[in-house]
């Protein structure tokens, strides 16, 4: 299957409903699962046309973007089945697996994946990856947070569009809040009830996960921003020391959102990979 | 109409030092087990008082790691009230359905109260507020469901001759059989609290129970939910009765009206400014995204955000004056919000022991007579009510 390299999106029909998904490019398969922040086309869209010569297929999970379906999912679990499930439908199927790609809490999905249906990933990159529980280096709080304190901690770039919108956001009353127009805020309250749903407890991580990185058949990149300030460098430490042959780079100066930070930087990264696997 | 004295056990020894919230983070260092211990045992005894003086019922709730209210288990100071009166109603309101596992532990203990009382227990049934899903890590997008499945096995348990099985998609017990039953047939009178999300209305007007709206709001937003109860309920097919509505507000009766603000204000801040903050947390997929927005507009008239005492006084936040004025005030909103049963807050933040006697016995005599004459229906008329008629 190939696409045009321009970046679309649309809807995009799964066994649990219809989901919004962004494509572009042509070559070898990639999927990128994004995190609990929900980084649709517009903002992600820049690294994913730098990924060049890959079909890169870029799924909103249910509940992100207006994507349906998340009555129908509970659990980790039941995530890493609906990317087995989107897999098949975009072609990536068993005799064609997709590079993957997550973020955060899709770079938790990722590992989901891999150690269950480790036939069904043709690489492994995992960015900031969620997943895991280590004693001593807790994930930060992402529920209940406020906007602009939030942004401190997963923005390094202070001066990203985002941050500065969180940082904005942050610091009007709730008065000022309530009179915005609901259509704004619904997306943030939608992503952070699917994030809800599948990290609450265990907060972010699945206690099993750990002991069955070693499951893990694809060759796997695993990126760090050293400054991350909400997943501890340790998190990629501990999924590079535990997937066979996994290598880890650490991206100096950079915070946790790096497809948005760093887009072509981090898009190398992935191409050079793949290309001496 | 019933009149009910609604004790809320607020901690009222925060230091100045301390600005966080009162939820969720609140140190518990803070906690003075000593003060602690009077404090429970006076409380107990402002609520004991309330039969004495002629209230209906009496209320306690339940609130977890907070400073708000030290009343994680309503159901041992029901329990303790059972054996200390003999006549009042008590209402537990109530037991959060969720954060009992297996929710059997509230059809048996709220039996036991109600064995223990001889039948006086209202059994209210909440679904946990916010700040509880943080504290039991409580996974908050699962809250409407399991309490909708625990609600089930209560009711079924005290109703259904046991044992039965239960499986459900939260709860798989396969003997449920409830030792002891309550007394009264075929179960206590259910109320349930809400602070204005839709799907808490149409389940309490669907079951027919009571609806009590949650304060600390503008009287508008009161006015908005019980209209909200009772076009729910016309659209199960009956007309609501007062008494499936209830209102929680702030009262203090003094001698005169500058008496009355002049004893009660500092207490009222110290409430609103100390022990409000952070219990109007709601964590994700805690309602349903049509609530949210709804909640929000609510939001901002929150009595947290509270700035004058002429906008208390003005959006009816607590009602405070001489008895005239207070009677006055209660009659009007009594009967534009269509309530009847009316829950008041006699002890509020800082306010001391003499002074919460006093307003109590003020309240009693000079102002409860004249609403209970005005309202005398205590039971509820069920169901066959011609359409717009109020007790």
């Amino acid at each position: 299957m190939s696409t045009d390299t321009a970046l679309c999106t649309g809807g995009f029909e799964t066994a649990v409903g219809e989901v919004v998904l962004s494509r572009c490019g042509s070559g070898e398969g990639l999927v990128y699962l994004h995190s609990a922040a929900g980084e649709d086309a517009l903002l992600v869209g820049p690294f994913l046309e730098a990924l060049s010569g890959f079909e890169v297929a870029a799924p909103m999970f249910p509940g992100f973007a207006g994507s349906a379906g998340l009555d129908a999912i509970d659990d980790i679990e039941d995530a890493a089945y609906h990317c087995l499930d989107l897999f098949d439908r975009l072609g990536f199927g068993p005799d064609s697996p997709p590079h993957v790609v997550g973020l955060s809490l899709g770079g938790w999905m990722a590992a989901e994946v891999a150690t269950r249906f480790p036939g069904r990933v043709r690489t492994l990159t995992l960015v900031n990856a969620a997943g895991l529980y280590l004693e001593g280096a807790p994930i930060g709080e992402i529920f209940g947070r406020k906007f602009d304190e939030l942004a401190d901690e997963i923005y390094a770039d202070k001066t990203h569009p985002v941050y500065l919108m969180a940082k904005e956001l942050g610091a009007m009353s709730i008065k000022d809040v309530a009179a915005m127009p609901f259509e704004v805020l619904r997306p943030f309250y939608e992503a952070q009830a699917a994030t809800a749903k599948l990290g609450w407890n265990p907060y972010l991580h699945n206690p099993k996960l750990h002991r069955r990185l070693g499951w893990v058949t694809a060759p796997t990149l695993v990126v760090a921003g050293a400054m991350d300030g909400l997943i501890p460098l340790a998190h990629a430490e501990a999924y590079a020391a535990g997937i066979p042959g996994a290598r880890l780079e650490v991206i100096e100066g950079a915070g946790h959102m790096l497809p948005l930070e760093r887009p072509v930087e981090l898009a190398t990264l992935v191409a050079e990979f793949v290309a001496g696997r | 109409m019933r009149v009910f004295s609604f004790h809320l056990m607020p901690y009222p020894g925060l230091p100045e030092s301390y600005d966080g919230p009162a939820w969720i983070t609140c140190p518990n260092e803070l906690f003075d087990p000593e003060l602690g211990g009077e404090l429970y045992n006076r409380y107990l005894d402002e609520l004991v008082y309330a039969e004495e003086l002629g209230f209906d019922g009496i209320c306690v709730n339940e609130h977890h790691q907070n400073a708000y209210g030290i009343m994680p288990s309503p159901n041992l100071m029901a329990a303790v009230l059972a054996r200390e009166t003999s006549r009042v109603k008590i209402a537990v309101v109530g037991n959060a359905l969720p954060l009992y596992n297996p929710p059997t532990r509230v059809a048996e203990e709220f039996a036991m109260i109600d064995c223990l009382s001889g039948g006086r227990l209202i059994a209210g049934l909440v679904v946990g507020g916010g700040p509880e899903y943080y504290s039991f890590s409580l996974n908050p997008t699962e809250a409407r469901e399991r309490f909708s499945e625990a609600h089930e096995i209560v009711i079924r348990a005290w109703t259904e001759p046991g044992p039965f099985e239960h499986i459900g998609k939260h709860y798989r017990l396969r003997y449920v059989n409830s030792w002891p039953r309550p007394i009264q047939k075929p179960h206590p009178e259910v109320w349930i609290p809400g602070a204005g999300s839709i799907e808490t209305v149409e389940f309490v007007a669907r079951h027919r129970y009571a609806y009590m709206g949650i304060p600390y709001f503008h009287v508008s937003v009161f006015e908005r939910m019980f209209d909200m109860m009772r076009d729910a309920c016309e659209r199960e097919g009956y007309t609501a009765d007062p008494l499936q509505l209830g209102w929680l507000v702030p009262i203090f009766v003094a001698e005169t009206d500058a008496e009355a603000r002049r004893r009660f204000e500092e207490h009222f801040w110290y409430f609103v400014k100390r022990l409000l903050p952070g219990i109007s947390t709601s964590p994700p997929g805690y309602t349903t995204i049509r609530s949210v927005e709804n909640i929000l507009k609510g939001g901002a008239t929150f009595a947290e955000f509270l700035e004058s005492w002429k906008d208390v006084v003005d959006g009816q936040y607590a009602i405070v004056g001489s008895p005239e004025t207070v009677r006055d005030i209660l009659l009007e909103n009594i009967e534009r919000l269509g309530v009847g049963n009316l829950l008041g807050l006699f002890q509020l933040g800082t306010l001391p022991a003499d002074d919460t006697r006093r307003n109590l016995e003020l309240f009693a005599t000079e102002v409860m007579p004249a609403l209970k004459s005005r309202y005398p229906a205590t039971e509820r008329r069920d169901l066959a009510v011609a359409p717009g008629g109020r007790s």
